[in-house]
């Protein structure tokens, strides 16, 4: 049976028109600004505030994820050799894992959240310890032990974190308006992060929204990262005859105190 | 007051910075030594990731070993012609050293060979300096003016005699000895060998070598060495520059804001203290630092991981 044009423009356009309005109610349904969108990271750089705000309907709970992207890490591990030397004993190579990790929320994750959305999400150490591999392991136990050690040695580091009901929430009007002032460590280095904020309902996530986050070097610091990585012969060249200066100058003042004393 | 460091990419204290680098500028002008041992630990301590500071830590040597140098020179503590033998053979161990450490890496289990020589080496100087200077303390002064202006007076051992018997003996006018220029070499090829194994500068092995096989004046070892460290450093810095880009520009002239002025005030305090009271202070440093060392290698660490690099 041959069905009319203007009936597949109609289905067509009903089709898209219930895409674009179940879009828009996701996008409407959890709204989320950050201030400042980018971080500039000049010579005097020693972290900032970042504020995220927004609003969602009453019923939910927030989760915000703040997260660089996924990489392969490789560090160094430290064991016992010889039976009773700690020391560097090998390597070790973590995957998919970010160089910054932090989740925020309204509530404890694991009350709000059920585990397949946490993993699905990749929110909270459980899911984070669930997908990271590590090589080499030689069973599950290892792995476990590792990529624990992993989450304390980001955290001693400042740049992965979990903080339960650290987000401010307030409800009026049918609509939970929330806040969340932090920190941004100046260990997190320049790159680009993605805030995603869950709006969250029984124990899953309802509406999700993600925002930029730009950390960029600015001014004389960029300009000298540039060159040791570009021009690193002239870097290293400048960098010595300046010492060297440095050196010289400093003893022709002590030199000329030296003088005056006498 | 903090900088953010482009290299590093982390944030420090100026004040914290520089008095570190004072601290080891006074070491550096008071005893030789560029610092390395001291210097690259504490700034990892501090956040800075360990190849960004060992390589830092070099250009710093370099400002702080000018300073030091320059000082020495006006005071006539400087044997150039020692200096530059030791150099050439410096360079040569170094080189060989590298490639002695790679094949000791294939060989497998060679971390544990060079952390034990490391603490052994440390440990034996540190023990060795610190008995001599306190017995030679003990002596009449008279007795010490001796034993320092005409070290070769001493009895002559089976070691000194063959020594003596090697070709190319030269004499070193303003430490005031006579060796072969060969035996110089060969010792600073063993320092530069042993240097790049344990991946210091060497400095605190080449003070002992100077005083106790070289036999020279404690004064003209703290300048002379400081002399050959101060090219040493110039060539690792490039090299870190150049082919690791681990230089951080800024974090070395914040640690260089301390450490040329400690290099100044560590000569003139020098002056006043006499050899064997540096030699003894030295050692203390040494002995203290490997305690730290054999703790940190016997004691659990905290973080069972750690970023790759240094030493």
């Amino acid at each position: 049976m041959r069905i009319p044009n203007r009936f597949k423009i109609f289905f067509i356009l009903n089709v898209t028109g219930l895409m674009l309005l179940s879009f828009a109610s996701d996008v409407l349904s959890v709204t989320a600004t950050v201030s400042p969108d980018t971080i500039k990271v000049d010579s005097f750089y020693h972290g900032s505030k970042v504020t995220i705000n927004g609003q969602t309907e009453a019923d939910k709970e927030i989760i915000i994820k703040i997260s660089s992207p996924p990489i392969k890490t490789s560090l160094r591990k430290k064991g016992k050799a010889a039976g009773i030397l700690w020391m560097n004993i090998g390597e070790l190579e973590f995957h998919p894992v970010p160089d910054v990790y932090f989740i925020y929320s309204t509530q404890d994750i694991n009350s709000i959240l059920e585990e397949r959305e946490q993993d699905r999400y990749t929110i909270g150490y459980d899911a984070f310890k669930r997908l990271v591999e590590v090589s080499p392991v030689s069973d599950d136990a290892e792995k476990k032990k590792w990529v624990e050690e992993f989450i304390k040695f980001k955290e001693k580091n400042k740049v992965y974190g979990v903080f339960p009901g650290k987000i401010e929430a307030a409800t009026e009007g049918g609509k939970k308006t929330y806040t969340l002032v932090l920190d941004w460590p100046y260990q997190a280095p320049p790159q680009e992060y993605t805030i995603s904020i869950y709006a969250v309902k029984d124990n899953a996530v309802r509406y999700r929204t993600e925002q930029p986050l730009i950390v960029q070097k600015t001014g004389a610091l960029r300009f000298l990262s540039n060159m040791a990585f570009n021009n690193a012969a002239v870097y290293g060249i400048v960098s010595i005859i300046i010492a060297i200066v440095a050196g010289f100058v400093v003893s022709l003042i002590f030199r000329g105190e030296s003088k005056g004393g006498h | 007051m903090y900088f953010y460091l482009p290299i590093a990419l982390t944030s420090v204290s100026v004040l914290l910075i520089a008095g570190l680098g004072l601290l080891v500028g006074l070491l550096s002008g008071l005893f030789g030594v560029g610092g390395g041992f001291l210097m690259t630990p504490l700034l990892i301590m501090f956040g800075i990731p360990p190849t960004v500071a060992a390589a830092t830590d070099s250009l710093q040597i370099v400002g702080a070993s000018t300073s030091g140098t320059f000082a020495h020179w006006r005071l006539g503590n400087v044997d150039f012609k020692m200096g530059a033998c030791l150099l050439i053979g410096g360079f040569t161990g170094g080189l060989a050293g590298v490639q002695l450490i790679k094949m000791l890496r294939m060989m497998g289990n060679a971390d544990v060979v060079i952390k034990i020589t490391y603490v052994l080496m440390l440990g034996i100087v540190g023990t060795y300096m610190f008995f001599e200077s306190l017995n030679a303390l003990k002596k009449t002064k008279q007795a010490e003016h001796i034993s320092e202006a005409q070290p070769q007076a001493k009895k002559e051992s089976g070691f000194v005699k063959l020594i003596r018997s090697l070709p190319l003996q030269t004499h070193f006018t303003k430490s005031g000895v006579t060796h072969s220029a060969i035996l110089v070499v060969l010792l600073g090829a063993f320092v530069g060998i042993l240097a790049a194994i344990m991946g210091v500068g060497g400095g605190f092995l080449m003070v002992p070598v100077m005083i106790y096989l070289l036999r020279m004046p404690m004064h003209v070892v703290v300048g002379t060495s400081l002399f050959q460290i101060l090219f040493t450093c110039i060539e690792v810095s490039f090299l870190q520059a150049y082919i690791n880009h681990t230089v951080d520009f800024i974090l070395a002239v914040l640690l260089l804001l301390g450490s040329t002025f400690g290099a100044q005030i560590g000569t003139k305090l020098g002056k006043k203290l006499h050899g064997d009271q540096l030699k003894i202070l030295l050692a203390i440093i040494v002995l203290v630092v490997t305690v730290k060392m054999l703790l940190g290698l016997l004691l659990e660490p905290s973080l069972l991981l750690g970023i790759k690099g240094g030493h």
